[in-house]
């Protein structure tokens, strides 16, 4: 352990078109879509895809995404869930975040766990707040609100508990007014 | 006083430690704990004086901000996300504007640009100093921090001549500032860079140069490179590991490729490496303030915003150097006047995270040189 990999030492930043072009070629079939917005190479997967796509993400020395990142979600309401990984290459200092839709009823993907340790406390996280479980976790329990608590605060459908009982007063503005005020 | 049982009284046979009884202990620490900052828990299974589990329990301080900005416009958000990480505002607030600005492609003054510049980078020196003055404290040494806070408190004015704050600046709006600097700053800002960087060998002869610092530092909390990258460490930790991970060279965002600036890298990626990168980040910060105030262009300190900020649909990530590590905000618009999601990736949350398995095998005195050389803010971990 003294001395980091040789990789590790130095970076160099390929461009991200380029580098979403590799990463198109080496994920295959299993990718959905890849493009690049803003910078940021966005993966589309599908949800029995995630962990497969992610050992090559990370385990291919041209992608060297080694890096994780964080993990979330976006709630879509009927839609369903949008679960985000991101992961970053230090190698050639790219940012790639893998998009994967759920159902809205009893969303559930395979855990990153094993392949990240790093995503074991933001698989807990995304499972207390937006009702997703992660298939293979070893420890899904909750990890910033109480055992006992019920519901799950992220999720669209969840109001913040001070405006259940008290609506918030004016609207700010003229379409708000017009939409019958806030519910902030 | 009554009288002492007899069995209190009976000294224990150790002649044979065979049928000595030894059992595991698990101690908790916290969450109310000086060497914690904050409301951090950690449960430690200890065997003798060795650690055999240690697993940091937290949300004792969980305000929910990814809840809480979803209810509120663009501008008012700055303020929230000043208050996660509360040493550092200033640099919690540029990445949340920085979103906003490119995807509606607001073109940000080069003045207010340098002067964000400068704003983080003094941000960066007093969190820095904070840490200098309290980690040497947590290892018993009380004289540095006095030291360090002398120091700190001229940046500390500076800042507060400009933003009216000390803490919670709310400063950095979309597409520039608040308002221009005040007379004086300048000048201000440079007698604290300048002081500072006198000062600073003091430090690193008074703790660095120190023989006891170096026992319970070098080799203490040893951070393999390869963990640290699967838990997404960042910030001074992980270039204490070697690894030169800066967003301000890897990615450059505001106006920091044009200054000249180093990334101090560690090798051993122990606490005392972690502690030596955080000192030298100082002197890289005063070079560019020093550079950005040479360089400080006229004009306006704030671009041509609309007045009601609505953003089109789309998601973007962007992600700042805070002073504790990587701050990224992903943000996703529903095409309204507020945020629909805005997921906070903070430093503190993948640092501490990595703790666990830091000080596993660790000595129960060592737990305090770890964990204080992890420089975490419990706001910046719970959100």
């Amino acid at each position: 352990m003294a001395t980091p990999p040789r990789s590790l030492r130095s970076w160099e930043r390929v461009d991200p078109e380029e580098f979403s072009r590799r990463v198109a070629g080496k994920l295959g079939d299993a990718a959905a879509s890849v493009d690049v917005r803003n910078g940021t190479i966005h993966v589309t997967l599908p949800a029995g895809d995630v962990v497969g796509a992610a050992r090559v993400l990370k385990e291919d020395p041209e992608l060297d995404c080694a890096y994780f990142n964080f993990l979330s979600a976006v709630d879509w309401e009927a839609e369903g869930f949008e679960v985000l990984v991101a992961l970053h290459s230090l190698t050639y200092g790219n940012t790639v975040i893998a998009h994967v839709r759920l159902p809205a009823e009893s969303p559930s993907m395979a855990s990153l766990t094993a392949l990240y340790g790093g995503a074991n406390w933001h698989e807990r996280e995304c499972a207390e707040m937006f009702g997703i479980d992660f298939d293979g976790h070893p420890n899904l329990v909750k990890l910033y609100l109480p055992e006992d608590f019920e519901g799950y605060p992220l999720r669209r459908s969840f109001k913040l508990a001070s405006r259940r009982y008290k609506a918030w007063p004016g609207a700010k503005d003229e379409e708000e007014a017009a939409a019958g005020g806030p519910l902030r | 006083m009554g009288t002492v049982p007899e069995d209190l009284t009976r000294v224990p046979d150790l002649s044979s430690t065979g049928g000595l009884h030894t059992e595991e202990m698990v101690l908790n620490v916290g969450p109310q704990h000086p060497a914690t900052h904050g409301v951090l828990r950690v449960l430690v299974s200890v065997d003798g004086e060795r650690i055999v589990r240690a697993e940091p329990v937290i949300g004792y301080m969980h305000r929910g901000h990814e809840k809480l900005v979803e209810q509120r416009d663009f501008r008012q958000i700055t303020n929230l996300l000043s208050r996660m990480d509360w040493l550092s505002g200033i640099n919690n607030e540029i990445p949340a504007s920085l979103a906003v600005e490119r995807m509606l492609e607001l073109e940000v003054p080069r003045r207010a640009q340098y002067l964000r510049v400068i704003l983080a980078e003094l941000n960066r020196i007093t969190n820095h100093l904070m840490f200098t003055g309290s980690f040497g404290l947590e290892l018993g040494a009380t004289t540095p921090v006095m030291y360090a806070f002398r120091e700190r408190e001229l940046i500390q004015e500076a800042l507060e001549l400009v933003t009216g704050g000390r803490m919670h600046f709310g400063f950095i709006r979309p597409g520039g500032l608040k308002e221009d600097v005040p007379r004086g700053f300048v000048e201000l800002a440079r007698r604290g860079v300048r002081q500072l960087v006198a000062k600073i060998p003091d430090y690193e002869n008074l703790l660095m140069g120190n023989e006891i610092f170096k026992q319970r530092t070098v080799g203490v909390g040893r951070l393999d490179p390869a963990l640290a990258l699967d838990h997404g460490v960042s910030g001074p930790i992980l270039r204490a590991c070697g690894i030169p991970y800066d967003i301000r060279k890897v990615d450059p965002y505001l106006v920091y490729d044009e200054f000249e600036f180093d990334t101090p890298l560690g090798a051993q990626g122990d606490s005392f490496d972690r502690f030596w990168v955080l000192v030298q980040e100082m002197k890289e910060s005063a070079r560019i303030v020093e550079q950005a105030l040479d360089g400080l262009p006229e004009g306006s300190h704030i671009g041509a915003v609309p007045k009601r900020l609505t953003l089109p649909k789309g998601q973007i990530y962007c992600h700042a150097e805070n002073p504790l590590g990587e701050l990224g905000y992903y943000l996703v618009s529903d095409g309204g006047n507020k945020p629909y999601r805005l997921k906070i990736r903070t430093p503190s949350f993948s640092n501490i995270s990595v703790a666990a398995h830091m000080l596993r095998g660790a000595f129960v005195p060592d737990m305090i040189a770890i964990l204080g050389s992890m420089f975490f803010v419990v706001g910046d971990i719970d959100r």
